[in-house]
């Protein structure tokens, strides 16, 4: 016999739960409409169509190529499977001891204490999760339009892909009562989770060996009840629709097994909507990259009375970094990377320090685009630096100054790795001599900080000249017109870069021809980094002074009303 | 004399082996306000999630409105209504949907002439097709209260109600539950650290300490209890010399 708490019917939650969304989507459409009124807006929206239409449905309608797959049909199944074992291992895994089930602040504070039963919540977050799984899949088959054929190749690829995510989500939910029922039990968190990265070692460790000895066959057979679960990706016709069925048929019976689970979820809920709502806060608030709590930690350096505001800020900003980022940090790294270089090109390891070499560049690449992401003008923390008694351009300079010393020294522990593990006239690179390899390290190492300097120019000036454009497109604003905007900021960046990098390129190039009549060819590439490390300085420098002047003048209250 | 609303026995709330609280027992009859007072820690939240039916009990008995919660907590949660102290509300919801949404999960049939009442008594009507984050602090609070009295409860909760309130929304805050008690006969529980408030709106008071009780009755039975004799002691020394905080 069921207890009170597992009757109730469907139905009043599942009217409510239709009620609330369809408002909610309503009221959402409605007021994107409404701020269409504004140019920024419209001008997001119509970049994003015309995004989505260019770089996804026109290349999907254009395709010829009937059903595009990278790898053949079965080699792709495998794959496939492989990745679903890997993301349920990835789901049993999870870091919280009582993971709870998730539902917004608001639905907590609204359906817990209203008159449903524990099995009515669950069916509500089932339904509601359906909804959600439908929009993934949208999404996902949009992503992945370049691989279709026409328009019912895109309803099979929907219909599959939200099948398989209604059942990951089904399975995320019957793992979080599971956990919840285990800690009941008294089983630990460290216990779970020392058996599931066993089973995950095992599992990598296994997949390995099967591949590297090429036991295709035994790997199929293992693989059996996975590949079924992905067969729809790559089945077509009769085969399709009984491998979707199997989806359908899982999905029933983990529904069953979850509201069999009578487990008590809404403590972990709570805490978990609790937790998700200040992670969207930060998120709204311009702090997507402090997302775990602050520690005290140790002072970077110590901060003297003589000390210029500039430094007082520096000291403020590295002091809410992670404890673990600082100078030990920087020197044991480096150490590392000395011996380990060496150590793998003694023991003949040759391709793969020359592999670590060009992953370290393309990283240190990398982050010279994401520094221009990280750090931006809150607009509200604007409101309280302009009451300090400062100029406005050393505010400016002290904001920029940690995120110049912190990707520095990245870039140069990079740097470092990758002109150790360089191989030196090779067959494919037979003109890097080990002068010229050293010359590039110094001129890249010269240019790291400036060009640092520079990508943080671009993006805060935007923030500062257009602060309601910039500010809307923070992170944790969502729309589809702020994905829009986001691209024209992004392309303003990318221009105003490419525009501040014409003088020192052509100074460097002046650099380059004079030096020549002194010195080689390395020594005249040292000169003309160092002639634009200069000029890159000082247009940062001046960009610093407009960004001050700029910054004293904001009216950021009328600015956030907008 | 008035029916008991809200009866706790031998409650007790486990988290592993910490107790959050520990076999706690009182009762609120119909019209009265129980005050439950205690420092940070003090197990109030925990007892008032609890009664709601939001979490389970480790032991004792939870009733309100006679109805056992453990037994039948969707009956009991019909009976009782849960304000908690921020008001968290669906950012794309008006002010007309959250009631109607409201109504739904109650099953409150023709909704339409009571929640026309509750907002004009709250003056939220002509806020009626507005969305949270149009309204005020005060305003969002008045919402959650019009919700949670949308289907009459008998019984109810309040966790630090005055949270973020201007000095008007303080006054009338006092007011409506003064009146959800004296004149709607409601059986209520405040959780507070004010003790201004708790001496103007609470019949009883009940402080608790590190997840016991340490004195419960009427305002009056509690200050005399720990006055020692001396009659201008008030609630605010009362609680000082009852939990042992220091007050410095």
């Amino acid at each position: 016999m069921l207890s009170p708490s597992q009757q109730g019917s469907v139905l009043p939650v599942l009217r409510a739960l239709i009620y609330l969304r369809g408002m909610m989507l309503r009221n959402l459409l409605l007021s994107y409409l409404r701020r269409l009124r504004q140019p920024r807006y419209l001008l997001g929206s119509a970049v994003a169509l015309a995004y989505i239409w260019f770089a996804f449905i026109q290349r999907a309608e254009r395709s010829d190529r009937g059903g595009f797959m990278p790898i053949p049909a079965d080699a792709m199944e495998m794959v496939l499977a492989c990745l679903l074992i890997g993301l349920i291992l990835a789901i049993w895994l999870r870091p919280d001891a009582k993971p709870g089930l998730g539902f917004t602040e608001a639905e907590t504070a609204f359906l817990f204490p209203a008159p449903f039963s524990r099995r009515q919540l669950i069916h509500y977050k089932l339904l509601s999760g359906l909804g959600a799984s439908f929009l993934a899949a949208l999404f996902l088959t949009l992503l992945m339009a370049r691989t279709l054929d026409g328009w019912s190749d895109v309803v099979t690829r929907v219909a599959t892909w939200w099948a398989l995510n209604a059942n990951v989500m089904l399975h995320t939910v019957a793992v979080a009562l599971v956990l919840n029922r285990f800690s009941g039990y008294g089983v630990s968190l460290v216990v779970r989770r020392s058996v599931i990265t066993l089973l995950c070692v095992l599992y990598v460790g296994g997949l390995v060996y099967l591949v590297t000895h090429e036991q295709f066959d035994l790997l199929r057979q293992l693989l059996t009840p996975f590949r079924a679960l992905v067969r729809p990706f790559v089945a077509g016709g009769a085969e399709y629709a009984g491998s979707l069925s199997l989806l359908f048929v899982v999905f029933a019976l983990q529904y069953f097994w979850v509201l069999r689970l009578e487990t008590p979820f809404e403590e972990a809920s709570i805490a978990l909507a609790a937790r998700h709502a200040e992670l969207v806060a930060k998120m709204r608030g311009g702090k997507a990259f402090a997302l775990q709590k602050p520690k005290a930690r140790r002072e970077p350096f110590r901060l003297r009375n003589w000390m210029p505001v500039e430094f007082v800020l520096l000291w403020k900003r590295l002091l809410a970094l992670p404890a673990w980022l600082n100078g030990r940090t920087f020197v044991a790294l480096f150490a590392i990377i000395v011996i380990g270089m060496q150590w793998l090109q003694q023991a003949g390891f040759d391709k793969a320090a020359g592999v670590i070499a060009v992953i370290a560049l393309a990283i240190a690449a990398y982050l010279q685009f994401l520094v221009s992401m990280i750090v931006r003008f809150d607009l509200a923390q604007v409101d309280q630096m302009k009451a300090w008694p400062v100029p406005g351009w050393r505010i400016v300079l002290g904001t920029f100054l940690s995120p110049m010393v912190i990707m520095t020294g990245i870039a140069w522990l990079l740097i470092l790795a990758a002109a150790l593990g360089m191989p030196v006239e090779t067959e494919r690179l037979p003109w890097l001599t080990s002068p010229l390899k050293l010359a590039l390290a110094v001129s890249f190492a010269l240019l790291s900080p400036a060009i640092t300097a520079l990508q943080l120019i671009g993006p805060n000036a935007i923030g500062l000249f257009f602060p309601g454009f910039a500010q809307t497109s923070r992170p944790g604003q969502r729309g589809f017109d702020v994905a829009g905007m986001r691209m024209v900021l992004m392309a303003g960046q990318l221009l105003l870069l490419m525009l501040m990098l014409i003088p020192p390129l052509l100074v460097a190039g002046l650099g380059f021809f004079f030096s020549r009549w002194f010195t080689d060819f390395t020594g005249g590439m040292v000169t003309a980094s160092a002639c634009a490390c200069v000029v890159l300085l000082l247009e940062a420098l001046y960009g610093v002074h407009l960004l001050g002047e700029r910054f004293e003048r904001l009216d950021v209250a009328g600015e956030l009303r907008q | 004399m008035s029916s008991v609303m809200i009866a706790v026995e031998g409650f007790s709330k486990h988290y592993g082996t910490f107790a959050a609280v520990r076999d706690l027992s009182f009762s609120v009859r119909a019209g009265e306000v129980l005050g439950l007072v205690g420092p940070n820690g003090a197990g109030k939240t925990t007892t008032l999630r609890c009664l709601t039916g939001v979490i389970p009990a480790t032991a004792g008995s939870l009733q309100v409105a006679g109805i056992n919660i453990a037994d039948d907590p969707v009956a009991a949660k019909r009976q009782l209504a849960f304000f908690p102290d921020e008001p968290r509300l669906f950012e794309h919801l008006t002010v007309r949907q959250h009631l109607n949404f409201s109504a739904r999960i109650y099953q409150v049939q023709q909704y339409e002439a009571r929640a026309e009442q509750l907002l004009a008594e709250l003056e939220l009507t002509d806020k009626i097709d507005q969305l949270p984050s149009e309204l005020s602090r005060g305003m969002k609070q008045k919402l959650v209260i019009a919700c949670g009295l949308l289907h009459s409860p008998k019984v109810m909760f309040f966790d630090e109600p005055l949270t973020g309130l201007d000095p008007l929304g303080i006054r009338r805050m006092k007011q409506t539950i003064k009146r959800l008690a004296q004149q709607e006969g409601a059986a209520i529980i405040l959780s507070s650290h004010l003790m201004g408030l708790l001496e103007e709106v609470c019949s009883h008071v009940l402080i608790m300490k590190k997840g016991e009780r340490v004195a419960l009755g009427t305002l009056t039975e509690v200050v005399r209890q720990f006055s020692g004799g001396d009659d201008a002691v008030d609630l605010e020394e009362v609680f000082v010399r009852a939990t042992g905080e220091s007050g410095e």
